[in-house]
C-alpha cells in the first residue's frame, strides 16, 4: 500500500510540475517552451524518498520507481505531444532514450538522497 | 543596394557615391568566402576604389568576419549550410524537449532557493552554475535558429520574386 501511495504521489508531483513547467517557459519566454523536465524528475524522487526504505529487502523498490519515473517522462512526452500541435510525438528511438535518461535520473536521486538520510 | 545594405547590416548612410560600385561591393562581400583567392584581391580591390571610408572599412571587416567564422554572416551560407545549422539546432532542442535536458526555471530557482536557506556550497553553486548554463545555451540555440530561418525564408522570397 505504502507503495502504490508513494506511486500516485509521485505521478502527481511529476505531472503537476511537467505542466506549471511548461506554463513558466511560456511566461518567462524560455526555450524550449515544450518540454518535460529533468529538475521535475528529481523532485517528484525527492516527494518520495521517506516512503523508500532501501534496508528492508533487495531494493526492488527503487527499481520500480526508476522505471515508473521513465514510464511516466515517455508517457509525459505523448501527453504533451497531444496537447500542443507543434510538438511531435517521440519516435522508438526518443522514447528509449527519454525513459533511460529519466529512469536513471529518479535511481539516482533516490539512491543518494536515501542514503544521505540513513 | 538598399537591399544589399540590408541584407549586410549596413548603415544608410554610409551608402553614397558610385551605386554601381556600391553594389559590385556589397555583392562581392557577400560572395568573398566563395571566391578564388584572385576574385578576392579584385573584390578587396573594388572596395577600396569606394567614396565612403566608412563603408570600405565596414565591407572589408565583413569579409574577414566571415573567413573567421562563416556563421558570423549568415548571408554569406550557402543553403544547405544554412539548412544543416537549422537542422543541428532543431536536433538539440528536440532532444533537450525529449529528455528533460533543460532544468530551467526550476533548476535556477531551486539552486537559488538551497543558496538562501542553506548558504553556498559546492553543490548548490554547480547546480546554479549548470542550470544557468543550460538555459543559457537553450536561449542561444533558439536565438540562432530564429536568425538561420529568418535568412531560409528571406532567400526563398527572394526567389519567388525573381
Amino acid at each position: 500500500m505504502s507503495i502504490l501511495k508513494a506511486a500516485v504521489i509521485f505521478i502527481s508531483v511529476y505531472v503537476a510540475l511537467t505542466m506549471a513547467g511548461v506554463s513558466i517557459n511560456y511566461l518567462l519566454n524560455l526555450h524550449p517552451q515544450i518540454t518535460v523536465n529533468i529538475a521535475c524528475t528529481v523532485l517528484a524522487a525527492l516527494s518520495i524518498r521517506n516512503k523508500i526504505n532501501l534496508n528492508s529487502m533487495y531494493p526492488y523498490e527503487l527499481l520500480f520507481f526508476s522505471a515508473l519515473g521513465g514510464v511516466i517522462t515517455v508517457l509525459s512526452i505523448f501527453l504533451l505531444s497531444f496537447i500542443y500541435t507543434n510538438f511531435s510525438a517521440p519516435s522508438l528511438l526518443e522514447a528509449l532514450t527519454s525513459f533511460l535518461v529519466n529512469a536513471i535520473a529518479v535511481y539516482i536521486t533516490i539512491y543518494f538522497s536515501v542514503l544521505r538520510k540513513s | 543596394m538598399i537591399e544589399l545594405a540590408k541584407v549586410l547590416d549596413l548603415p544608410k548612410s554610409s551608402l553614397h557615391g558610385n551605386p554601381d560600385l556600391i553594389v559590385a561591393s556589397m555583392a562581392g562581400t557577400i560572395l568573398y568566402r566563395h571566391l578564388n583567392r584572385l576574385d578576392r584581391v579584385n573584390v578587396i580591390q573594388t572596395i577600396k576604389m569606394l567614396a565612403s571610408f566608412e563603408l570600405q572599412s565596414e565591407l572589408i571587416s565583413r569579409c574577414l568576419d566571415v573567413l573567421i567564422n562563416p556563421q558570423w554572416g549568415e548571408w554569406s551560407l550557402k543553403n544547405n549550410e544554412l539548412n544543416s545549422i537549422v537542422e543541428f539546432h532543431d536536433d538539440l532542442n528536440r532532444w533537450s524537449g525529449v529528455m528533460g535536458g533543460n532544468p530551467g526555471a526550476y533548476g535556477v530557482a531551486g539552486a537559488s532557493w538551497s543558496i538562501i536557506k542553506q548558504g553556498a556550497f559546492t553543490g548548490n553553486m554547480a547546480v546554479l552554475a549548470a542550470s544557468v548554463i543550460l538555459v543559457g545555451i537553450h536561449e542561444f540555440s533558439y536565438q540562432e535558429t530564429q536568425r538561420y530561418t529568418k535568412e531560409i525564408e528571406r532567400r526563398k522570397t527572394l526567389n519567388r520574386g525573381l
